[in-house]
C-alpha cells in the first residue's frame, strides 16, 4: 500500500514538473517576448514604460540567457508565488484570475458530482433492464452526449432556452451580483446560476460513464458469485447492489483520474460559449491578446489543481479497493 | 444437415470473413458506415455539390432564409423551380430590401454550368450537380439561407464538410504514426522503454488538454497562409490523440506476445520481423481500424472546437468550426436561426463514426 | 422407504435465445431422500447444472421453467411446489440458502472479492435465523471450523483472494450450512480443484452429510466420485434423462448405450500399458442442433437405422428401482 501511495505521489510530482515545461513552452512560443509585448501595450494605451523598468523586467525573467536558465528563473519566481503582471490588465496576474480560478473548480466539481449521481443509477438501471424501453431511451441520450460537441452543446441550448422559454442561460450571476461583493445574496443567485452549465457540462462524462457502467455491470452480472449470493436466498435488489455493483464500480472509479481533467477542459469551453466568469474566458481573452503571462499562469494552475484532484481520487479508489488496500494489485 | 454446412463454413473462413459476418450483423454500424462513405463522397466532390462560388460575397443576399425548391409548377406539373432574388424599396422607409419573388421562376437543373474549379485539383470545369438554367444560382438558389455576407450557406457547408473531414483524416494518420510506433515499441520491447513511454501516457492523459491545445494553437502566427494554418492545427490536433491508439497497439502487442502461435512461430524460428508483419499485425490490424475509427470523430471534434474558439483554422478558410462561428452570437442566432445547421453535420458524422467504431470493435474479436 | 424430502417431476427449463429455443432440461424426474446422495452425471452441456438452479429457482434470463413440479418436503410435513412459488418471493429466499444450499464449481469466482469472507456468512446466517451481529460472527467461526478451516478466529476477516482454492471451496461449503439447509446441492463442487484437495472436499461432504443427515444432489461429470459418494444416480444426455437407478445397478448393469460409453472412458489402474482409453464418438451437438429422435443416435454404436432416428424413446423400467429410456430396451421388453 505504502509503495502504491509513493509511486502515486511521484507521478503526480512528474506530472506537475512537465505541466510546468509546457506551460513554459508556451509562454515563449509567441514570436514577441512578453517584455517587448508590454511595452508596445503600454505604449499604445498611452502609458510609457521607461526603458530601465523594461530592463528590469528582462533581468528578472533572464530573457536574455539561455532558455534553461530563463525555465529555471521563471520557475523560482512562480514557486514563490510571483507569477507577474498581466500586461492587459495592468495589475498582478494572480488578482486578475481572483474568484474565476475558483468558480472553475466549483463548476468542474459541481459538474463532476452531477456526472457521478447521475450516471451510477442510469447504469445500474440500464444494466439491470438491458434492452428495456428505459435502457433504450437512456442510450439514445447518451450517444447524444457523446456525439455533440460542447460548445455545440451549450450553443443549442442557449438559443432553445432564448427561442422557447425567453431565459437567458449565460452568466453565472445577475447583472445586480456581477461586481457586487461576495454575500448570502449572491451565493444564492450563483446557486440559482450553476445548475444549467453544470448539466451541459456534465452530460458528456455522464454519457461516457454510463456506458462503461452499463459493459462493466453486465461483466460482472454473469459471474458466478452473483449466483451464490442469490442462492444464498438474498433478495434481489440487495444482491445486484451490494455484490456485482460493487465490483463494477471499481474500474469505473480509477475512471475520475480521466473525468476531472475532461471535465475542466469542457469548463473552459462552455464557459466561453456561455460567459461563466471562470478561467476560460479570460484564457482566451489573453491568448488572443498575447498577454502570456496571465494565459501560462492559467494553464498552470488549471494543471496542477487537475493533478491535486487526481491525486485525490487515486487515494479514494485505493480506500475502497481491498486487493489494493492490501498490496495485491500493483 | 445444414448446421453442419453451417458449421464448416465458419472452420474453414477466413479471419477477414468472420469479421465481415460479425460486422454484417450490427444494423446501427452498416448504415453508419453507408453514412461515413456518403460524407466522404461529399467531401471529395465538394466543388461539384456546391453550386455558388463560397467566398462570393454580396450585401443583396445577406440572411436570406433557407428557400425550398418548389417540386410542382401551378399546373400540377413535376417542374422544379425557384423564385429569383429581387429588390424591392419599402414604400415608407425607402429602403431597398431583396427578397424571393414568386413572378421570377427560375428552372432547377441537374449538372448545369456554374463557377470554374479543378475537380480533384485536376481537371477543370464549371459543371455543377445543380444550378438554374437562365440566370446565376447565386441569385436564386439559397438551399440553407445565406450569411451575412451573402454567402450561400450550403455551398459553405459543402466545402467545409471537405476541410474537416479531410483534417480528421490527416490527424488520424499522424496519431496513428505515434501511436503505433511509440505503442510498439512499449508492447515489444517491455522493460525501462515500455514504463518511459507508459508513465508519458499517464502524464499526458492527466493534464487538461484543451487549455494546453489553446496555447499552442494561439501562437500559430496570424501571418501564415491557409494551408500552413491547416498544417500546423492538423499536427497540434494529432498529439491529442495518440496517446488512447498506442494504449491499444501496446495491449495488443503484450496480449499477442503471450499467444501459443506466436511462441510456435518463435520456436520454427521465424525472424522478429516475420512474426510482427505475418503474424502479429494481421491478428490486429482490425482492431487498429476500429480505434481509428473511434479517434476519428474526437480529431473532428478537436478541430471544430479549436475553429469555433478562433484558435484554430480561420477565415478565409471554411471548416464547420469556422462556420459555427458565425453562429456564436445569440442575435445574430435570433436573426439567422438557419445558421445552426451546420451542427446537424456535425452531429450526424460523429455518431456515425462511433457506431461504426463500436461495431467495427466487436466484429475485431472474431472468436470473442 | 421413507417419503422423499424432493420430488422432482418432468422437470422442463429452456432457455428461449434469439436464435431458437435450448431445451437445457427436457423432462428429467428423481427422488432424493434424507441423508442419502444423488448423484447426477453427464457431459458438460447436459443440462445438470440448470437442474441445480431450477430447483433453487435461480435460472437467469432467458430462461424459464415450462412446466414440470417440484415437491419439497418441508420440516413440518406440508410440501411446497417450487414451480409455483414467485421466484423472489419471501418463501422461496427463505428456502434458497434455508432449506436447500449450494456449492458451485468454481470457488475461485464464486466469492465476492471486495467483501471479507465474514462478511458474507454473517449475512447468510442473519439471513435465515434472528441472531445478533455478534452472535452471528460466533456461529461464522463455528462453520468455517466446522469445515476445516484452520485458525478460523483470523480467516473470518480474510478476503477470498487470500485464501487458496481448496480453503476457499470450505469457506463455499461453510456459506451452503450457513442457514442450515437439509439439502445441500454440490454443483462439481471439485472439478476446479486439485485431486488431492479434490478427496478432503468429498470427505468433508461426506461427514458433514452423516452428522446432519443432510440430503445431498451431487452433480459432476466424474464417474469415479459417482462411484465413491452416490446412493443413487441420474445419467442426463442433452437434458434428457437417458438412464437411473441405484450406484450398484448403474455401474455393473447399465442398460443404456451411453451410459456404457461413459463407464467405459473411465481409466482404469487395470489397464494394459499404453493401452488406449475409450472414448465417446463425435462431439455433443450444437445446443440449437438438437438431432431428431433419440439425442443419443449420431453418436451411439448401437443405433437402429430408421428408429433412432426418428422416435423419442421412452423410458422403460428395468426392476425396481432402474429405468433408461433406449429403443433397445423397449424392443427387448416387447
Amino acid at each position: 500500500m505504502l509503495a502504491y501511495l509513493a509511486r502515486r505521489m511521484l507521478l503526480a510530482a512528474i506530472t506537475i514538473w512537465a505541466i510546468t515545461a509546457v506551460t513554459f513552452i508556451i509562454l515563449k512560443l509567441p514570436p514577441v517576448d512578453f517584455v517587448d509585448a508590454y511595452v508596445a501595450q503600454a505604449s499604445a494605451s498611452g502609458a510609457s514604460i521607461s526603458a530601465a523598468e523594461a530592463e528590469a523586467l528582462r533581468a528578472a525573467y533572464g530573457l536574455n540567457e539561455p532558455y534553461i536558465v530563463q525555465y529555471l528563473k521563471w520557475l523560482n519566481l512562480v514557486a514563490h508565488g510571483d507569477f507577474g503582471r498581466s500586461f492587459e490588465y495592468g495589475r498582478p496576474v494572480t488578482e486578475v484570475i481572483g474568484d474565476r480560478l475558483w468558480l472553475t473548480v466549483l463548476l468542474s466539481l459541481g459538474a463532476i458530482t452531477v456526472t457521478w449521481t447521475l450516471a451510477l443509477p442510469i447504469g445500474i438501471y440500464s444494466a439491470v433492464r438491458q434492452y428495456s424501453v428505459g435502457d433504450y431511451i437512456f442510450t439514445f441520450v447518451g450517444f447524444i452526449g457523446l456525439a455533440v460537441p460542447s460548445f455545440l452543446l451549450a450553443l443549442i441550448v442557449m438559443y432553445f432556452g432564448l427561442r422557447f422559454f425567453n431565459m437567458s442561460v449565460g452568466g453565472l450571476f445577475s447583472s445586480d451580483f456581477a461586481l457586487a461583493p461576495w454575500s448570502w445574496a449572491k451565493v444564492w443567485d450563483l446557486i440559482k446560476h450553476l445548475p444549467v452549465p453544470m448539466l451541459i457540462l456534465a452530460l458528456p462524462g455522464i454519457a461516457q460513464l454510463v456506458r462503461i457502467m452499463r459493459a462493466n455491470l453486465l461483466d460482472e452480472l454473469r459471474r458466478p458469485y452473483v449466483m451464490t449470493a442469490r442462492a444464498r436466498g438474498l433478495p434481489e435488489r440487495r444482491v445486484i447492489l451490494k455484490y456485482p455493483v460493487r465490483a463494477a464500480l471499481n474500474p469505473f472509479a480509477s475512471t475520475i483520474g480521466y473525468l476531472l481533467p475532461y471535465t475542466v477542459s469542457g469548463s473552459i469551453i462552455i464557459s466561453i460559449v456561455l460567459s461563466l466568469p471562470t478561467v476560460g474566458p479570460l484564457l482566451l481573452r489573453s491568448l488572443i491578446s498575447q498577454d502570456m503571462l496571465l494565459a501560462s499562469t492559467t494553464i498552470l494552475m488549471l494543471g496542477i489543481l487537475t493533478v491535486i484532484g487526481t491525486l485525490v481520487s487515486d487515494l479514494l479508489l485505493m480506500w475502497i479497493d481491498p486487493r489494493i488496500r492490501l498490496g495485491q494489485l500493483k | 444437415m445444414s448446421e453442419a454446412v453451417a458449421e464448416n463454413r465458419v472452420a474453414v473462413a477466413t479471419q477477414r470473413q468472420l469479421i465481415w459476418w460479425r460486422f454484417r450483423k450490427h444494423k446501427l454500424a452498416l448504415i453508419s458506415a453507408g453514412i461515413v462513405l456518403a460524407f466522404y463522397l461529399v467531401a471529395a466532390f465538394a466543388d461539384s455539390i456546391a453550386y455558388t462560388e463560397p467566398f462570393d460575397t454580396q450585401a443583396a443576399r445577406s440572411y436570406i432564409p433557407p428557400q425550398p425548391i418548389r417540386w410542382f409548377d401551378a399546373n400540377g406539373n413535376f417542374h422544379p423551380q425557384v423564385f429569383a432574388l429581387k429588390g424591392k424599396r419599402d414604400p415608407r422607409t425607402f429602403k431597398l430590401a431583396y427578397a424571393p419573388d414568386p413572378n421570377e421562376p427560375r428552372d432547377v437543373v441537374l449538372f448545369a454550368h456554374g463557377y470554374g474549379y479543378k475537380l480533384f485539383g485536376l481537371f477543370p470545369t464549371d459543371r455543377h450537380l445543380l444550378g438554374v438554367s437562365d440566370g446565376k444560382p447565386q441569385d436564386a438558389l439559397f438551399l440553407l439561407g445565406t450569411d451575412q455576407l451573402g454567402r450561400d450557406v450550403f455551398s459553405r457547408l459543402v466545402l467545409a464538410t471537405q476541410t474537416s473531414l479531410t483534417i480528421g483524416l490527416v490527424g488520424v494518420a499522424m496519431s496513428l504514426l505515434l501511436g503505433v510506433l511509440l505503442g510498439g515499441i512499449s508492447g515489444l520491447h517491455g522493460g525501462w522503454l515500455d514504463l518511459g513511454i507508459q508513465r508519458l501516457i499517464e502524464i499526458l492523459r492527466s493534464i487538461p488538454t484543451i487549455p494546453l491545445w489553446m496555447g499552442l494553437a494561439a501562437a500559430v502566427p496570424n501571418t501564415w497562409s491557409s494551408q500552413r494554418v491547416y498544417f500546423a492545427i492538423t499536427i497540434i490536433i494529432s498529439l491529442i490523440g495518440w496517446t488512447e491508439l498506442a494504449r491499444v497497439v501496446r495491449g495488443r502487442f503484450l496480449a499477442l506476445r503471450e499467444e501459443d502461435f506466436i511462441t510456435a512461430a518463435e520456436l520454427c524460428g521465424a525472424s522478429r520481423l516475420r512474426i510482427i508483419f505475418k503474424h502479429m499485425v494481421p491478428s490486429f490490424l482490425s482492431h487498429i481500424i476500429a480505434a481509428v475509427s473511434l479517434a476519428l470523430p474526437a480529431m473532428i471534434i478537436s478541430e471544430t472546437t479549436l475553429s469555433f474558439l478562433g484558435l484554430g483554422l480561420r477565415p478565409p478558410a471554411i471548416s464547420w468550426g469556422v462556420l459555427l462561428q458565425d453562429a456564436q452570437n445569440l442575435q445574430t442566432l435570433g436573426l439567422a436561426p438557419w445558421l445552426l445547421v451546420v451542427a446537424l453535420p456535425v452531429i450526424v458524422v460523429i455518431l456515425a463514426f462511433n457506431f461504426l467504431g463500436d461495431g467495427l470493435r466487436d466484429a475485431a474479436d472474431p472468436y470473442g | 422407504m421413507a417419503d422423499p424430502i424432493l420430488s422432482v417431476r418432468d422437470l422442463h427449463t429452456h432457455f428461449f435465445a434469439d436464435e431458437g429455443v435450448v431445451r437445457a432440461v427436457d423432462g428429467t424426474s428423481f427422488d432424493l431422500f434424507a441423508g442419502q446422495t444423488l448423484g447426477i452425471v453427464g457431459e458438460s452441456g447436459c443440462g445438470k447444472s440448470v437442474t441445480a438452479r431450477s430447483i433453487l429457482r435461480i435460472v437467469d434470463r432467458p430462461g424459464r421453467i415450462v412446466s414440470g413440479e417440484i415437491l419439497l418436503r418441508r420440516a413440518d410435513g406440508s410440501v411446497t411446489d417450487m414451480v409455483k412459488l414467485p421466484a423472489d418471493s419471501r418463501e422461496a429466499r427463505a428456502i434458497r440458502g434455508g432449506e436447500i444450499g449450494l456449492v458451485f464449481q468454481e470457488p475461485m469466482s464464486s466469492l465476492s472479492a471486495f467483501h471479507t469472507i465474514g462478511n458474507q456468512l454473517i449475512e447468510a446466517i442473519r439471513l435465515h435465523a434472528s441472531l445478533s451481529k455478534k452472535q452471528a460472527r460466533a456461529r461464522a467461526i463455528e462453520l468455517l471450523a466446522m469445515v476445516g478451516i484452520p485458525r478460523p478466529e483470523q480467516r473470518v476477516d480474510a478476503y477470498s483472494f487470500e485464501l487458496s482454492g481448496g480453503l476457499r471451496q470450505r469457506v463455499m461449503v461453510a456459506l451452503a450450512l450457513a442457514g442450515e439447509p437439509r439439502i445441500l446441492i454440490a454443483d462439481e463442487p471439485t472439478t476446479a480443484l486439485d485431486v488431492t484437495t479434490q478427496a478432503q472436499i468429498l470427505e468433508l461432504i461426506r461427514s458433514l452429510q452423516r452428522e446432519r443427515d443432510l440430503a445431498v444432489i451431487l452433480i459432476t461429470h466424474d464417474m469415479g466420485v459417482i462411484a465413491e459418494m452416490a446412493d443413487d444416480v441420474v445419467v442426463m444426455y442433452l437434458g434428457k434423462e437417458v438412464e437411473k437407478g441405484p450406484v450398484d445397478a448403474i455401474f455393473h448393469a447399465p442398460n443404456h448405450p451411453y451410459t456404457r460409453a461413459l463407464l467405459r472412458s473411465i481409466p482404469s489402474i487395470l489397464a494394459e500399458p499404453r493401452e488406449k482409453l475409450a472414448t465417446i464418438a463425435g462431439s455433443i451437438p450444437h445446443p440449437f442442433a438438437r438431432p431428431n429422435g433419440c439425442p443419443f443416435h449420431p453418436r451411439c454404436s448401437e443405433t437402429l437405422p430408421g428408429v433412432c432416428d426418428t422416435q423419442v424413446p421412452a423410458t422403460v423400467q428395468i426392476g425396481e428401482r432402474q429405468a433408461a429410456a433406449c429403443h433397445l430396451l423397449s424392443g427387448k421388453t416387447a
